[in-house]
């Protein structure tokens, strides 16, 4: 398998690119850089949501008075809640039983309803709603930031798809994402609340 | 085999360990030229490199070419992703598999018929086959516009709309963003004003406000360290929140 030797460009150069303002050789070598590198692929994303986040939050600001920033109480106050609520969970935090599985069934429609809930810390049974051909698929989960946290080869049997995530997900967003031989199949979105 | 000098001292520093990755073979031959005071090996090095993997690229096209399976397969693994995520970017993942499947036969073809006359660039010519994949879908996009009454519910404009909860996480990351740069001075919060809002270029921000390039990076990378810090924190507030309120809803105690 080929191996990538080329270093990874800087963040400058992912800047640049999301900005659309690299010179003509920089873009090239970039772009072919992109076409085999995964993790740039993640890193530009990531940078381009960051560019994202701060346009619209510099906009705002420069729409919105300083007035409005301030907290709604005291700072002292939102210290005080901050401690009540860190002291309860340090007495109350125990690990959550991983004994009992949690199903959830994915949907791929578009669309609020489709996206499944599951609850954080939990062990979860992830069942494809779908028929699929029985053989080999890897199912991945991925952050919304496009990292992925949990992997598995399995085999579909009798046309259905199940795996199970042991360790549990922290509160997020993800994708599921269901790949055979050829590539990408299926991407559905599972809210941890 | 030539004698090395009596003065031990004279001797350029010994070679690490051979290590597994071409990676850290590079690191490490870096850090070596540093110490040896061989300004050449370093970039000896990267060209020692660069012929590895061009002759990686032959390889892959002479094994196409051979029409063996197996270097179809070994250009699909490395360049499908890539293809993937370029032709997703500019085209929306409507229809992305028939996409891909077209641009990896233009690719298999073209190497096949001898077109790739310079092995060592497949990677740029598999860029330049995706570029033009995007031009020619999006000239046929305008022409069904400009040509047709009905519309083609074949060739569909991509929807790139948030569904309402990615809206609702966006905002709650705006938030912690704006929270980031109220702690900001009223200056430094211009330059990112003007480096990510008004899209200024670097170079066009620190002549103007009288900045270094380092300083600069500086404001930078401590703003989305403290984005980060805060991100963090608030993900481990809400999940204390949710463990305290699951254990007294359900009323169990371990």
């Amino acid at each position: 398998m080929l191996k990538l030797l080329q270093a990874h460009p800087s963040e400058e150069i992912l800047e640049g690119y999301a900005f659309g303002r690299l010179d003509a050789a920089s873009l090239e070598s970039f772009e072919e850089h992109l076409l085999i590198c995964e993790e740039c692929q993640s890193a530009l994303d990531q940078t381009e949501d960051y560019i994202r986040l701060m346009k619209a939050a510099a906009r705002e600001f420069e729409e919105r008075a300083p007035e409005s920033w301030r907290w709604p109480w005291p700072r002292w106050g939102a210290a005080v809640a901050a401690a009540v609520v860190c002291f309860a969970g340090l007495f109350y935090l125990r690990p959550a039983p991983a004994n009992i599985d949690v199903p959830v069934a994915l949907v791929s429609t578009r669309g609020e309803a489709s996206v499944a809930h599951a609850p954080a810390h939990r062990v979860l049974g992830l069942d494809v709603a779908e028929p699929l051909a029985a053989g080999s698929y890897r199912v991945e989960v991925v952050t919304e930031a496009g990292r992925v946290v949990w992997t598995r080869q399995t085999e579909a049997g009798s046309g259905k798809l199940s795996v199970r995530v042991r360790e549990g997900l922290g509160r997020g967003a993800y994708w599921v994402r269901v790949y055979d031989a050829s590539g990408l199949l299926r991407e559905f979105g599972l809210r941890v609340e | 085999m030539e004698k090395p000098s009596s003065d031990y001292r004279a001797w350029p520093a010994p070679m690490p360990e051979p290590l597994e990755s071409s990676e850290a073979q590079y690191a490490s031959r870096q850090e070596y030229g540093r110490k040896s005071g061989s300004a050449g090996a370093d970039a000896e090095f990267r060209e020692e490199l660069e012929s590895e993997e061009y002759a990686g690229w032959v390889e892959l096209v002479r094994r196409i070419q051979a029409g063996g399976t197996d270097g179809m397969q070994d250009l699909y693994e490395v360049f499908a992703k890539g293809i993937r995520y370029y032709l997703c970017r500019h085209l929306g993942a409507q229809e992305l598999d028939d996409k891909i499947h077209d641009a990896f036969l233009v690719v298999v073809q073209a190497i096949q018929r001898g077109e790739l006359r310079e092995p060592e660039r497949l990677m740029g010519f598999v860029r330049t086959i995706v570029r033009r994949q995007v031009a020619a879908h999006v000239e046929k996009l305008v022409q069904n516009r400009r040509d047709q009454i009905e519309l083609d519910y074949s060739v569909r404009v991509p929807d790139s709309r948030e569904n309402p909860e990615e809206s609702a996480m966006f905002k709650e990351r705006v938030d912690l963003i704006k929270r980031v740069l109220n702690e900001l001075s009223k200056r430094d919060r211009e330059i990112l004003t003007r480096f990510y809002l008004r899209e200024q270029s670097q170079a066009q921000i620190c002549a103007e406000m009288s900045l270094t390039e380092t300083q600069f990076r500086l404001l930078k990378s401590r703003a989305k360290a403290r984005f980060g810090e805060l991100g963090k924190k608030k993900l481990a507030m809400k999940t204390l929140q949710n463990t305290v309120f699951l254990r007294t809803s359900t009323g169990s105690f371990h």
